[in-house]
């Protein structure tokens, strides 16, 4: 009986105060942000919060509201700033639901270190959220610009990026885990896609400018940006993006071609890219080989190229090797002679292989660097030639 | 209360769960802390060197089927001696049982409810352990079959499910300072799933009928969680590294988070809250219920429902007190935890064993 009794007490009590309204925060009491923009300012940051506007996301009648708003404070210090929105909204800020994180360029160039702390220590923010830099613009400036299509610009960052990386390969990207990682490893930087606003005449961050659909503002991801630790160093151009991605084996699907005397042009679609990367030891030095094997499909021909022929093939996989191996080669040489800094993580491959020479390497490993021997090897496979076999207007020579 | 029995079945999901309990979300920070990459090859090496010490515990028990672990000690040691020995088993489980329900609380004003006082907290966990304990072992051990398999089940899927982000690269270098840290690291798992079982010599020999089977299952049992951390061990350290891992509290936890399996399978990491609760809980009832089983024989009573709940008063006010803060805490466990777990759970049953053979010999 007592036990019943103690039962029934316990029961009581957990619907009264497990019921969730300890510290509960109702929906419609809650500024949810996507993005959040990051900018150095001469007092510390300037942060802007990208927040939903609920009556434009979820109403069933048409408004004429824009779909975010922002809300931008500066400050000495992240928590203190982004706690201090309550000032500006009713509502708190929400972060378990950020899809993007913006860098201003000049705090990446500053170093980001300070920042990541708090975003992993904070409770509320997940893992799944992604890093860009915004290049050559602040970061305020990025996520002021209305998106066409996602009514929200953060979700719409997000998704971009994410289909930009799986199906043209300059992009990548990175959550907090890997660039936490990176920054850590003492053979491995980190690399974070940056974003651009292109020119346009339109203001389009008022919703004025989705009515028109050409000549507005946009966000465009343009190439990557080199980290030394924590500091961004410099930024690599669309081409040698790619080649960052097919030597650290990040490449899924992209487009390249292969010129072929002057007329013929073939375009391959990448279907699947592999690397390793290897190091070995050679007259006393550590040498890093990188294999890649890609599987390519024919995209398109321009000019009399009969594809269907097998030694055609030959010359479509040979002249591609050349391209990505030249590619990757112009990719190596820039990150070594101008950023000096190890993105591709060749030290920890090192450090993987000989955990005893990387010891007495690690503390000079930006010096050594630039000096490292590079083998890069490119094996590409053609297999399929699409609907058609030769091109369709291919004069017959018999 | 000597006719209660339970079945060796009960028994291995008793052993499991009280071993896997206390450790899935804590456990790989320490360790990757301690032996860095090579964290999973300690967690591999702790069950070799852990089922002896579980043999050992039942080959005390199975010298004295009728009594518990306080006769037992009594027995082997004297009066005077066997009376020190069990009032620090006594004192082993209550410690442990106020530790674990400040880590409960700890776990969920971090990553879940930063804003309610933990005691509040406490109060609903000491409770449900109070209440379970009032019900008797009968009880416990039914529900532990239970809910051992609802945790099995659940942290295999989502260290299953968490294996496409996992980065096999992470683990290597293999051994990369030696042996030394690896063998800290078993003896930190060995502290911190394998002798807190010690509790279980108050269930083992006298509340089974066959002690061959209860063995197995013990042993079986004890294998089976020493698998399960082993998982959560080596995922956090595939799919975050063990810098990170080292780094965060609640490793386990984060490692949920990054379950991303298309956009529906995501958000899932409070599937592996209710995991650690569960776990927590029958690692906690069995401690607590050796904590006043034995309290109770020490004293000569003859119900050792009685002092339950005053038992469980102390608990959950000092579980608010053993630790003041976090920076202690890390203190706590390797310096004043882990020796004592020796202590209680490798020395005292060595010793006890060494003296039961001398006896034997004279």
């Amino acid at each position: 009986m007592k036990l019943k009794r103690l039962l029934f007490i316990h029961i009581i009590l957990s619907i009264l105060l497990l019921a969730g309204c300890w510290s509960s925060h109702e929906v419609n009491t809650l500024a949810i942000t996507v993005c959040t923009g990051i900018d150095k300012t001469e007092k510390g940051y300037l942060i802007t919060e990208q927040v939903i506007n609920p009556r434009a996301i979820a109403s069933t009648k048409m408004t004429s509201e824009s779909p975010v708003f922002l809300f931008t404070k500066e400050g000495e210090n992240l928590d203190e700033i982004i706690r201090s929105f309550s000032t500006q909204t009713s509502r708190t800020i929400y972060n378990a639901h950020l899809r993007m994180v913006v860098f201003g360029e000049e705090v990446a160039r500053d170093g980001i270190q300070n920042i990541l702390d708090y975003f992993i220590r904070n409770y509320q923010y997940r893992t799944d959220f992604y890093f860009v830099v915004a290049k050559n613009t602040t970061a305020n400036e990025v996520l002021s610009v209305l998106t066409p299509l996602e009514s929200i610009p953060g979700i719409d960052l997000y998704n971009s990026l994410k289909e930009s990386e799986e199906n043209w390969a300059p992009t990548k990207s990175i959550r907090i885990v890997e660039l936490v990682n990176s920054i850590l490893a003492d053979g491995k930087n980190p690399v974070i896609t940056g974003v651009e606003v292109t020119k346009g005449e339109n203001i389009s961050n008022s919703t004025d400018a989705l009515k028109a659909s050409n000549e507005i503002k946009k966000t465009i991801f343009t190439g990557m940006g080199a980290f030394k630790k924590d500091k961004l160093a410099g930024w690599l151009d669309e081409d040698e993006s790619k080649g960052y991605n097919y030597i650290i084996g990040n490449v899924k699907r992209t487009v390249g071609y292969a010129n072929y005397g002057d007329k013929v042009k073939v375009a391959n679609e990448v279907i699947n890219a592999k690397s390793v990367m290897k190091a070995s030891i050679e007259k006393g030095r550590p040498v890093v080989n990188v294999e890649i094997d890609i599987k390519q499909n024919v995209g398109a021909v321009e000019g009399e190229f009969d594809v269907s022929r097998e030694e055609n093939i030959k010359i479509i996989n040979e002249t591609s090797e050349k391209k990505i191996k030249s590619i990757c080669e112009k990719t190596v040489r820039k990150v070594q002679n101008e950023l000096k800094t190890d993105i591709f993580g060749f030290g920890e491959a090192i450090h993987r292989k000989y955990p005893k020479l990387w010891e007495k390497m690690k503390d000079n490993w930006n010096n050594e660097f630039p000096d490292l021997a590079v083998n890069i090897t490119v094996r590409v496979k053609t297999n399929q030639l699409g609907q058609i076999t030769k091109p369709l207007f291919m004069k017959e020579k018999e | 209360m000597d006719k209660i029995k339970i079945t060796s079945h009960q028994l291995f999901s008793l052993t499991a769960n009280g071993a896997f309990g206390g450790a899935v979300l804590l456990i790989s920070t320490l360790v990757a802390g301690i032996a860095k990459q090579d964290a999973w090859i300690a967690a591999l090496l702790t069950p070799v060197l852990g089922v002896p010490v579980i043999v050992i515990y039942c080959f005390l028990g199975s010298r004295y089927p009728d009594l518990t672990f306080i006769g037992i000690m009594k027995k082997i040691f004297g009066k005077w001696i066997g009376t020190i020995v069990a009032i620090n088993f006594v004192f082993t489980c209550l410690d442990n049982s106020c530790g674990i329900i400040y880590s409960v609380t700890d776990f969920l004003t971090t990553q879940a409810i930063p804003e309610t006082p933990q005691y509040v907290i406490s109060l609903f966990f000491t409770t449900a352990v109070v209440i379970a304990v009032l019900y008797g072992i009968e009880t416990i051990a039914r529900a532990s079959e239970l809910f051992l398999l609802f945790t099995s089940v659940l942290i295999l899927i989502s260290m299953i499910l968490v294996l496409p982000n996992a980065k096999p690269e992470n683990l290597q270098p293999v051994f990369e300072k030696g042996i030394i840290p690896v063998l800290k690291g078993t003896t930190f798992l060995l502290s911190a799933y394998t002798f807190p079982l010690i509790s279980l010599l108050m269930i083992y020999p006298i509340h089974l009928n066959n002690l061959t089977e209860a063995v197995k299952s013990l042993v079986k049992g004890y294998l089976w969680s020493g698998f399960l951390i082993f998982a959560v061990v080596i995922v956090p350290l595939l799919v975050l590294g063990s810098g990170m891992t080292a780094a965060l509290r609640y490793p386990g936890y984060i490692v949920a988070k990054e379950i991303n399996i298309g956009t529906v399978f995501s958000r899932v990491e409070f599937v592996i809250d209710a995991l650690w609760l569960t776990t927590q809980l029958v690692l906690n009832v069995l401690l607590f219920y050796g904590c006043a089983a034995g309290l109770s024989e020490l004293f000569g009573l003859k119900d050792y429902k009685r002092i339950v709940i005053p038992l469980g008063l102390i608990v959950f006010v000092v579980s608010g007190l053993i630790i003041p803060d976090v920076a202690y805490e890390a203190n706590y466990l390797t310096l004043v935890w882990i020796p004592h777990m020796i202590i209680s759970g490798l020395i005292i049953p060595v010793l006890s064993l060494v003296v039961f053979g001398l006896k034997k010999w004279i």
